[in-house]
C-alpha cells in the first residue's frame, strides 16, 4: 500500500481532528504554524536517517503543545476519550502518547493544508517519514494503536 | 576611619559570596542623613557596597547593601575582620573613584538609574522596568486596562526567554498569556480580639500602585512600591495604610528579592510619622507550568516552595519566606477563567511586621532540582543567610 492511498483512509485523521478538539488546541496549532513547522524541520535536520527518532521528537513536541495549551479540564477529558475508546485495543495504552501522536498526526496534515509551494515537499517528507517512523516504532513497542497510524494498517 | 566588620555566617559551609545589609543608622560617626556613598576595602579588596534610602518616610530603613565574598563557615566572626570605611558626604563626592557610581538620570516623566550590568527605570504610575545580566522585569503600575494588573510583575525574563509563559517564549514571541503575572493581590490586617472576624482583608490588585523610590549600585536596583490607601478602622482610631514591596535584582542570580511591609498614618493627623502594622500579605501566580504542575513541599517547613514541570521546557518556580506560607490553591477559588485555570496558583503568607521572600525562576530544570534549589535558597539566603555589623 502506498503511502498516497493512506489518504482514502480518512478514519485516522477523523480521529485526530476529534483529538484536536477535544484538546481545543486548534488555534495554537495553526497560529504557530510557522514555528512548529520549524521545530519539525529540526527534527528533520538532526535525524536525516532516523525515522522513528523524528517521530518521537515530534511527539514530544506536542506533547508539549498539549500540556502547556490545552487546560486542564480539556486534557483530562481527552485522556478519558482515549482511554474510552482504545480500551483493549492497545496493551498499554497512555493516553498523552496516543493524544500527542494524533495532534502530531493533525498538525502535519494541517501543514499539508496551509502551506505554498515551498513548503509542501517538506511537509509531504514530514508525512512520509510520520508514517514510516509510526511503523518502526510499534514493531519496537508493539503498540497496536501506534500502528493504526502506519500506512498498511 | 578603621571599622570592625562583623560578619555572622551561620553554616557550616564556607559561601562564596553573600548580600548582606548594615542599617545605615547603625554606623557610628558617619551622619546617616548626608552620606551619600561609602567605600569599604577588606583586605585590600574593595566591597561592593551602596546606600540604599528604601522609603523616604522611613528613614530606619535606610541601609548600606554589600555582597561579601569568601565567608568562612561556623557561625560568628565577629570583629575580626577590618575595613577601612570612607564616607562620602553630599558636599564631598571626589574622593573616591567612578567605578560603582551609578549613573542617575531624571526627568519630569521618568526616572533612570544605572550601574554596572544592572539598572532601574521608571516611568511615573505607568510602569518600571528592572535589568541585570541575567534578569528583565516589567512591572504595571496602573490598575488600567484590565483593572487587576495594579502593582504586577507582568514579564520576567531570564536569560532572554520569558519565563511566566515559557512555552509561547519556547515556540516564538506571539500571544503571550496576557493574564501572566506575579503579584501581592490582597492583604489583611488583623482585628483586635473581640471581633467576630479575625482579620479584615483588603484587594490592593485592583487599584493603581506607585513607585516611591528606586536605586541601583554596585550591589543591586531595586524599586519601592507602593498600593493605594487603604483604610484599617477598630473601635478606636483608623489608620490610612499602604502596603509596600521593595523588589531588588542583583549580578548573576535567577531569582529576585521582594521585601513587604505595610505603613499606616492616623486619618484624623495625616502629619503623624508612619508606623509599621503587622500584616499578612497574599500572593498571585500567573505562570503555566503545564496543565499538571507538580508542586513541592516539605511539611515541617512551610516557609518555601517550588512549582515544576515534567515536559519541555521544564519551567520552573520557588518561593521562599521569612514566615510560614499557607496553603497554595491552583486554580484559587474565585480564579475564573477555566480555560487557563491550570497556570493560576495563589497562597498566602504568615502576619509579620516585615516579610522578605525570595523568587527564583529556571528554566530547562526538572521539578525535583527546582525543589533542591529552592530549599537551599530558603536556607542560605533567608533563613541562615549571612548577617554583618560595622563597629
Amino acid at each position: 500500500m502506498s503511502y498516497e492511498m493512506v489518504q482514502t483512509l480518512s478514519e485516522v485523521d477523523d480521529v485526530a481532528t476529534q483529538a484536536v478538539q477535544r484538546l481545543d488546541i486548534e488555534d495554537d496549532i495553526s497560529t504557530n504554524l510557522d514555528a512548529l513547522y520549524e521545530k519539525l524541520k529540526e527534527a528533520d535536520r538532526v535525524a536525516p536517517d532516523d525515522d522513528v527518532r523524528f517521530v518521537a521528537s515530534g511527539e514530544q513536541l506536542m506533547r508539549t503543545i498539549i500540556y502547556f495549551t490545552s487546560g486542564r479540564k480539556n486534557a483530562l477529558d481527552a485522556m478519558a476519550w482515549v482511554g474510552e475508546q482504545w480500551k483493549g485495543k492497545t496493551r498499554d495504552p497512555n493516553p498523552m502518547t496516543i493524544l500527542s501522536m494524533l495532534a502530531l498526526r493533525y498538525l502535519v496534515e494541517e501543514g499539508m493544508k496551509h502551506s505554498d509551494s515551498d513548503r509542501i515537499e517538506t511537509w509531504r517528507r514530514f508525512r512520509a517519514r510520520l508514517a514510516a517512523g509510526s511503523e518502526k516504532d510499534a514493531d519496537v513497542v508493539q503498540n497496536d494503536f501506534l500502528a493504526s497510524l502506519a500506512p498498511n494498517a | 576611619m578603621t571599622r570592625k566588620l562583623g560578619i555572622f555566617s551561620p553554616t557550616d559551609e564556607w559561601r562564596g559570596r553573600a548580600f548582606v545589609t548594615v542599617p545605615l543608622g547603625e554606623l557610628a560617626g558617619v551622619d546617616a542623613a548626608t552620606v551619600k556613598r561609602v567605600g569599604m576595602w577588606r583586605g585590600g579588596d574593595r566591597i561592593p557596597a551602596q546606600i540604599d534610602r528604601i522609603d523616604p518616610e522611613f528613614p530606619a530603613l535606610d541601609v548600606v547593601s554589600m555582597v561579601l565574598h569568601n565567608l568562612r563557615p561556623g557561625g560568628a566572626s565577629l570583629g575580626l575582620e577590618t575595613v577601612q570605611l570612607s564616607p562620602v558626604l553630599e558636599s564631598d563626592d571626589s574622593q573616591m573613584g567612578d567605578e560603582d557610581q551609578p549613573l542617575r538620570e531624571a526627568t519630569p516623566e521618568s526616572l533612570t538609574v544605572k550601574a554596572k550590568d544592572l539598572g532601574v527605570y521608571v516611568e511615573h504610575d505607568k510602569r518600571a522596568e528592572m535589568w541585570t545580566n541575567r534578569m528583565r522585569l516589567h512591572i504595571h503600575l496602573p490598575k488600567e486596562p484590565t483593572g487587576y494588573q495594579g502593582g504586577s510583575i507582568t514579564s520576567i525574563q531570564l536569560d532572554d526567554g520569558e519565563m511566566l509563559d515559557p512555552i509561547r517564549a519556547e515556540i516564538g514571541p506571539r500571544d503571550h498569556d496576557p493574564e501572566k503575572r506575579l503579584q501581592v493581590d490582597r492583604v489583611r490586617i488583623a482585628n483586635p480580639p473581640w471581633y467576630e472576624a479575625p482579620w479584615t482583608e483588603h484587594l490592593v490588585y485592583k487599584e493603581a500602585w506607585t513607585c516611591v523610590q528606586a536605586g541601583a549600585g554596585p550591589v543591586r536596583a531595586f524599586v519601592n512600591l507602593r498600593s493605594s490607601p487603604f483604610t484599617v478602622a477598630h473601635d478606636g482610631p483608623s489608620f490610612v495604610c499602604h502596603l509596600h514591596r521593595v523588589i531588588s535584582v542583583f549580578h548573576d542570580v535567577d531569582h529576585i528579592i521582594d521585601d513587604l511591609y505595610v505603613t499606616g498614618r492616623p486619618a484624623d493627623n495625616e502629619n503623624d510619622a508612619p508606623v509599621q502594622l503587622s500584616f499578612a500579605a497574599h500572593y498571585f501566580l500567573k505562570m503555566n507550568f503545564s496543565v499538571f504542575p507538580e508542586i513541592t513541599r516539605v511539611p515541617q517547613i512551610p516557609d518555601w516552595f517550588s512549582i515544576g514541570a515534567s515536559v519541555n521546557p521544564y519551567p520552573g518556580y520557588g518561593f521562599a519566606s521569612s514566615v510560614p506560607c499557607g496553603r497554595i490553591d491552583n486554580p484559587p477559588m474565585d480564579y475564573p477563567n477555566i480555560r487557563s485555570e491550570h497556570s493560576a496558583f495563589s497562597w498566602e503568607l504568615g502576619f509579620a511586621r516585615t516579610v522578605q521572600c525570595l523568587h527564583m525562576f529556571k528554566r530547562k530544570t526538572p521539578a525535583g532540582v527546582v525543589a533542591d534549589e529552592t530549599g537551599r535558597a530558603w536556607f542560605d539566603l533567608i533563613f541562615k543567610r549571612a548577617r554583618a555589623n560595622i563597629t
